[in-house]
């Protein structure tokens, strides 16, 4: 089976400016996979090739079967742009009365999507009011209605959530999520770490026009040292655990222990030798550091590359 | 319906919303209103003025009423340039500029759809105001003067043709500059075409070659000035056929008229011209990245 969306040593030059260079990555169907990087990473550029905004300088990507920004490749996705503008003099169910046009769709199909998708963005209220008249967030939330309007197989969505308060985000999240348990390949490129983290199932770091790193996001911000939390220890204790498992931090109340070890088996490991030395084990598990920390490190390493 | 006719109909909705367009619909009525006046006037001092010869006043009249026309028309193709230039001059780049065109381009359309929608839409808007202004002038004429052209209707679909000859111009300029540098530099175009019109007209008058030259250099570099003097030379009155000695510079209405006529390879010329820029703003747009 083809991936969703595929690219290949896709480069881009403006100007001067590379900012994309050999940018590989394979995304399956039925995905939902974040997009992570600072500003200028190229996240926004790789987007815009994908959905024919923008011809890359060099090397390939397609959607499904076909090239991207070829006309066949924009029938099978829905996309919402980081600037989300709409002709203000429209409705938005006049909006959406033109996307479903452009995608081919049936009239009675238009009027019964068009009032289903207003319901899910939350816009059912204001549909018949002009486009000039809405908040930043109703634009925002009009313009993912129509990105999901012709229930595309795959969406790229480009920061969806930067006009929303909380509770529209937590609204956006629970929107995408449905449709990613429903099959639809969701790209989603957002500042928001804890958007991505919560929702995707899988993540790339991009820096400098590159994939940093591809995984999921349990297994990025994953590999934190062992915690143990002790009635107490003595300097015994932490000797023969700094011999058996590696590199040990103790902190200033005397009951919490960290053990720098990756491997799967020394929790087990730790708890046994642990019960063996007359001490009481409130607490084993193994810390895991916010993809936010995990981010910081990926590219202050890549910086120093 | 096709993706073509889809943004054809959305471009003339949003250009019919514009208010320049608006403003522009005002002013021309104003600028009907004066005119009709002043043609009224004009008609009626002829009436006041007959002389002895009813065969000469009936050519002086005509003269006189074909001039108002003439007169006419000279401003209302200005008219038209500056209506296809304003609302027009930022489809493209405009829309690039404020990222209306995103979710519409990624849309399964060509680009090449877009574009040729993007010129139909202004295209009608365009024909319909033409039709209107030219059709208006025309009626002042013959209510007041009891005169209509020969040939009036192809010298209306001439002047629908210089609109859709800046169209085509102005939709090339927005695929590459911004809105406001593509209105003025269309507009001097025209008024370079015009100006090199007027210096041709005196040229012939004058038996000036060189002049004559100078124009159809100009004309050539928009050929709306071309199409302007093409019509009227196909509209004035036979003063000849009278057997009346009027001379070829007045019959011919001086600088605003067609004493140096161009042929109808014009009408080639402009369609070739138009197509040729139509093809150029596709193949722009295609390579330009949004």
């Amino acid at each position: 089976m083809n991936s969703a969306v595929e690219c290949w040593g896709l480069t881009k030059n403006y100007r001067g400016l590379r900012a994309l260079d050999g940018l590989s990555l394979k995304i399956e169907p039925g995905e939902f996979f974040g997009l992570l990087g600072p500003n200028g990473a190229g996240k926004s550029t790789f987007v815009k090739i994908m959905v024919g905004l923008v011809r890359q300088t060099g090397g390939w990507a397609q959607i499904g079967d076909a090239p991207a920004g070829g006309v066949r490749a924009n029938r099978s996705f829905g996309y919402l742009p980081e600037l989300f503008r709409f002709p203000p003099w429209m409705t938005g169910r006049e909006l959406l009365n033109l996307h479903g046009r452009l995608i081919s769709m049936s009239s009675p199909d238009i009027a019964k999507r068009s009032t289903e998708v207003l319901e899910l963005a939350g816009m059912a209220d204001a549909a018949d009011r002009r486009i000039s008249g809405y908040s930043k967030g109703m634009q925002q939330r009009i313009g993912l209605a129509q990105a999901v309007l012709g229930r595309p197989p795959i969406l790229f969505l480009d920061e969806p959530t930067s006009a929303l308060d909380p509770v529209g985000r937590a609204h956006v999240r629970n929107l995408l999520a449905a449709l990613a348990s429903e099959g639809t390949t969701i790209v989603l490129n957002s500042h928001l770490l804890t958007d991505v983290e919560r929702v995707c199932d899988r993540i790339a770091v991009i820096d400098h026009g590159r994939v940093i790193k591809t995984g999921r996001p349990s297994d990025l911000s994953g590999g934190g040292p062992l915690l143990l939390r002790l009635d107490g220890w003595d300097k015994a204790l932490i000797e023969q655990l700094s011999e058996r498992f590696g590199r040990v931090e103790t902190d200033i109340n005397g009951r919490e222990i960290r053990i720098y070890n990756d491997d799967d088996e020394a929790a087990p490991k730790v708890a046994a030798f642990i019960s063996t030395h007359d001490r009481r084990l409130y607490e084993l598990c193994r810390e895991r550091g916010t993809l936010e920390d995990v981010f910081l490190e990926l590219l202050g390493r890549g910086d120093g590359e | 319906m096709s993706k073509v006719l889809i943004i054809a109909r959305l471009t003339f909705q949003e250009a019919a919303r514009k208010r320049i367009l608006i403003i522009g619909v005002v002013l021309t009525a104003i600028f009907l209103s004066v005119y009709w006046t002043g043609v009224h006037f004009i008609t009626e001092s002829i009436q006041q003025d007959r002389g002895e010869s009813a065969a000469i006043d009936l050519v002086a009249s005509q003269f006189e009423t074909a001039f108002c026309f003439n007169r006419g028309l000279f401003r209302a193709n200005m008219i038209i340039a500056m209506v296809a230039v304003f609302t027009a001059g930022g489809t493209i780049a405009t829309e690039i500029e404020q990222a209306t065109l995103h979710t519409i381009v990624t849309r399964p359309i060509s680009r090449a759809r877009l574009i040729i929608g993007k010129w139909l839409g202004h295209a009608v808007l365009l024909s319909l105001y033409s039709t209107l202004l030219y059709g208006s002038i025309v009626a002042i004429i013959y209510f007041e003067g009891g005169w209509l052209p020969d040939h009036f209707l192809a010298g209306g679909a001439l002047f629908i043709g210089v609109a859709l000859v800046v169209l085509s111009a102005t939709i090339f300029g927005s695929t590459l500059v911004s809105g406001a540098a593509n209105s003025v530099i269309v507009l001097l175009l025209f008024m370079t075409a015009m100006i090199g019109g007027i210096t041709e007209q005196i040229g012939a008058i004058l038996g000036r070659d060189s002049l004559v030259t100078t124009g159809v250099i100009s004309g050539l570099l928009m050929p709306t000035d071309l199409m302007y003097r093409y019509a009227v030379n196909m509209m004035k009155p036979d003063m000849s056929a009278l057997g009346v000695g009027f001379s070829s510079v007045a019959a011919d209405f001086g600088p605003f008229g067609a004493a140096s006529a161009p042929s109808a390879t014009v009408i080639i010329y402009a369609a070739v011209f138009s197509l040729a820029l139509l093809a150029g703003a596709i193949a722009v747009f295609n390579r330009r990245d949004l």
